[in-house]
């Protein structure tokens, strides 16, 4: 008797188990997401500046939500052949992607991709914004960015311009400031910014666009020296930089590190991972590699707020590649 | 500053226990992941990142470097043993090295590609801590216009390398140049011959490419043999080379480490071309540039020492002036910045126990990869002894999973088996790889040097004549061109 009772016990035991054992881990996806490790694709290789905010953020992320946040790097097209593909991906939150804002707000301009930047696409945060900046070598005649506008103004087709690459920011706002004042540039594309900064380093360029960061051990070292930054506080270690808005041009234009995932994810899922993504860019080893790296964090910008800022920054940007003739259309004829 | 006290700074920080320790983990990894074909430094190197934040950064940077340098060693191995390179700068190696192995001499190829990397890698540090400086800033006289005059010449020691019929070595060195030009347009951003393929917006992965012109290539024409044929059997007690070996591959292994050097320190592919053009001029020094490519210790002993005194060399850049001359010093730049430190002309000033550690413990890295390659020779030799029928598909699993994890992208996959069964056909036919590689490395580097001087010259080819080291550059090229029309008409006759 006692034996049958208690082998009733047994299997009542067991199928509650069982059952309980089954809504776990339903309940559990409902209620606190995320329950696995989590994948960040970054749309560039390994080193870049994109990769190093990434992998200094991670860290913590990971400690904000509690699981493995996984790094991985799908280069390819300033990160267009990665959100390509990202689109496509399950809008769970598991896999999102860190991202320069180049293939939401530049690269739908340039060509024919396979997404819609504000259809396909779910905006997540803000990391912060590279800071660009103009700059010359230390023993260059040339004083002030004046001095480089008359100089050019006079010499027709001598001013040599570096960027980093087709497209980037300082090469549309060099485009636009050479219309503006009315003097021709030589505009040489590179392969990033390591490439244009031995261009000017030895003398084959005259003047360099490109990020901060590239430049700042430079001035640093008396080699370089900055003429023009895109921050209204000009630059720490340059105070002779003068910011483009006091040399008189309306250009804002700025590269942002952003996150994204497909379209469709569920809003707690987006608040959460912004909220991760913003606690973790409070984090010292964060801090000390943004300032290193010279990004400017700024306010917190999530979700919807983001996505119309970034459809402000590619009105924009899609008028600059008009005026550098590069937009899609004009090439195919 | 004097030499003398660096060095002996350099010593008191690379000796101690925990850095001496993470050199060791960092050649092993670098050996390891070098064996693994596909798998590649770079990917390791950003995988172990974020476990070096709470490192000291001489640490840290002390083995990233070993994996970079430990990688070149292995490279060669799958190079030399299966026809795989390992690492893309270990293409040529797989030229002679194979042969080798197919000849039963695995074992001297192996030890001869070991002892070559460890004579190149220890001169190319020397070279690093006497001549940083002032070779670095040399270095940076090469504007687009000499790198275009540099490539042109580059592409005439391309036809050194061909076995056979040299038109169709130049047919091939035209295709990878072809090959080379898809993906996105570098002045426009409009994409080239991408077929609406996304993942070819970035245009054809060198990995995929040799992996499958040369290993998946390899891994068919095998199949057509019976497969209890093809075992080769290795006298044991020859797993070193001869003195006959010593003899032959002395001067061999001096040139190569020169021209890796030189080639290492300039920006783009630099371990890769020193490779190929070591062996090139191996080919057109030697007695009987004819049995190249058939088996002869040379065409092991030059590349491999060239292509790992162009890894320390490549250094150089990125220590001296802040510049990391290919992706691998990328990493080590995000290193440095990770742990505060941004490279710069600075650096050696303001970090000279990280500068001196690191260069010191890169001679305690190489002397670790000798004594840990010349046991494993023994172990490698054997893993031929596995059955073909074993053996193959493990090698060819390796491949695909070392070709997804370059740029995790299935598509790389797909295009491995493509150039697979295309190196099959030119197999088949009598068409070289070798050459379609090397093109394809240099093309994208010639195409944007001869785009970037046209911009800056506005249009006109003046600029490759006026300036003077690409006016040499380009008098070198023409001299090389005329001996190599007039003589193999020569010997037709």
């Amino acid at each position: 008797m006692t034996k049958t009772l208690s082998r009733i016990a047994a299997v009542a035991l067991i199928a509650l188990l069982v059952t309980a054992g089954a809504a776990a881990p339903r309940a559990a996806a409902q209620e606190v997401f995320p329950t696995k490790p989590i994948t960040v694709w970054v749309g560039f290789p390994p080193g870049g500046a994109t990769d190093i905010l990434m992998r200094a953020l991670a860290e913590g992320v990971e400690k904000n939500l509690g699981q493995k946040v996984v790094v991985i790097n799908k280069p390819g097209a300033a990160g267009a052949v990665a959100t390509a593909e990202l689109a496509k991906a399950k809008p769970d939150g598991y896999t999102i992607i860190c991202n320069t804002d180049t293939p939401v707000t530049r690269s739908p301009h340039l060509r024919d991709v396979e997404y819609d930047p504000f259809r396909d696409l779910t905006f997540i945060n803000r990391v912060g914004q590279f800071k660009i900046v103009f700059a010359i070598r230390a023993d260059s005649p040339h004083r002030t960015w004046r001095d480089v506008v008359e100089w050019a103004k006079k010499n027709p087709g001598q001013l040599t311009f570096g960027h980093p690459g087709v497209a980037t920011t300082p090469n549309l706002v060099m485009t636009r400031i050479a219309a503006k004042e009315g003097f021709t540039v030589r505009s040489v594309p590179f392969a990033g910014d390591g490439p244009s900064v031995s261009a000017l380093l030895g003398g084959h360029i005259v003047i360099l666009g490109g990020s901060s960061v590239a430049t700042s051990s430079y001035v640093q070292a008396k080699r370089m020296r900055i003429l023009l930054v895109n921050d209204k506080d000009g630059l720490d270690y340059a105070p002779e930089a003068v910011s483009f808005e006091k040399a008189g041009y309306d250009v804002e234009n700025t590269t942002a590190v952003i996150t994204f995932g497909p379209k469709g994810m569920p809003r707690p899922v987006v608040d959460r991972l912004a909220k991760a993504f913003n606690e973790a860019a409070k984090t010292e080893t964060f801090v000390s590699v943004a300032r290193k790296s010279e990004v400017t964090v700024g306010e917190p910008l999530m979700g919807q707020a983001l996505a119309d800022w970034l459809k402000k920054v590619g009105a924009n940007y899609e008028e600059l590649i008009k005026e550098a003739g590069l937009y899609k259309s004009e090439k195919k004829q | 500053m004097d030499a003398l006290h660096s060095i002996v700074l350099g010593l008191q920080v690379a000796l101690q226990p925990t850095n001496l320790f993470f050199c060791f983990v960092g050649v092993f990894v670098g050996t390891l992941i070098g064996v693994l074909p596909g798998i590649g430094p770079v990917g390791a190197m950003s995988l172990l990142l974020p476990t070096t934040f709470h490192l000291s950064p001489v640490g840290a940077i002390i083995m990233l470097a070993g994996i970079y340098y430990g990688a070149q060693y292995g490279g060669s191995t799958t190079s030399i043993l299966v026809n795989i390179p390992g690492e893309a700068s270990s293409i040529v190696t797989a030229l002679d090295g194979y042969q080798m192995a197919r000849q039963g001499r695995a074992g001297p190829a192996l030890g001869m590609a070991a002892l070559g990397s460890f004579v190149g890698g220890t001169v190319g540090i020397v070279g690093l801590m006497l001549l940083a400086a002032p070779l670095a800033e040399a270095a940076l006289s090469f504007g687009p216009p000499e790198y275009f005059a540099l490539m042109c010449v580059s592409l005439v020691v391309l036809t050194f390398l061909s076995q056979g019929s040299m038109y169709k070595s130049l047919m091939m060195g035209l295709l990878g140049l072809l090959l080379s030009g898809v993906g996105l347009d570098m002045f426009t951003s409009a994409p080239r011959f991408t077929f609406g393929v996304n993942e070819l917006t970035d245009g054809i992965g060198l990995i995929p490419l040799v992996m499958g012109l040369f290993g998946i290539a390899e891994i068919l024409l095998n199949l057509e043999q019976p497969m209890t044929r093809r075992i080769y059997v290795t006298r044991l007690g020859e797993l070193l080379p001869t003195a006959g070996d010593w003899l032959a591959a002395k001067w061999p292994i001096v040139r190569g480490t020169v021209i890796g050097f030189f080639l290492g320190i300039l920006p783009g592919g630099g371990a890769v071309l020193s490779s190929f053009v070591a062996y090139a001029v191996e080919k057109r020094l030697s007695k009987y540039p004819e049995r190249f490519g058939t088996g002869v210790i040379e065409g092991v002993a030059a590349p491999e020492s060239a292509n790992n005194a162009a890894a320390q060399a490549s250094f150089i850049p990125l220590l001296s002036l802040g510049i990391p001359p290919n992706v691998v010093m990328a990493v080590l730049f995000g290193g440095l910045l990770i742990h505060g430190i941004t490279p710069g002309p600075l650096l050696i000033q303001q970090h000279p126990n990280l500068f001196w550690g690191v260069v010191v413990s890169m001679f305690v890295g190489n002397v670790m990869l000798l004594a840990l390659n010349l046991p494993l020779i023994g172990m490698w030799v054997r893993l031929l002894r596995v059955p073909y029928d074993v053996l193959f598909p493990l090698i060819l699993l390796f491949c695909v999973v070392g070709v997804y994890s370059v740029n995790n992208s299935r598509v790389d996959v797909y295009l491995m088996v493509a150039f697979g069964f295309v190196g099959y056909l030119m197999q088949k036919l009598g068409y070289a790889p070798a050459p379609l590689a090397l093109a394809y490395v240099l093309g994208p580097i010639l195409e944007t040097a001869l785009r970037q001087s046209l911009s800056l010259s506005g249009g006109s080819f003046a600029i490759f004549f006026t300036r003077p080291i690409a006016a040499a550059a380009m008098a070198v090229m023409a001299a090389l061109l005329v001996v190599q029309i007039t003589s193999p008409w020569r010997q037709h006759r």
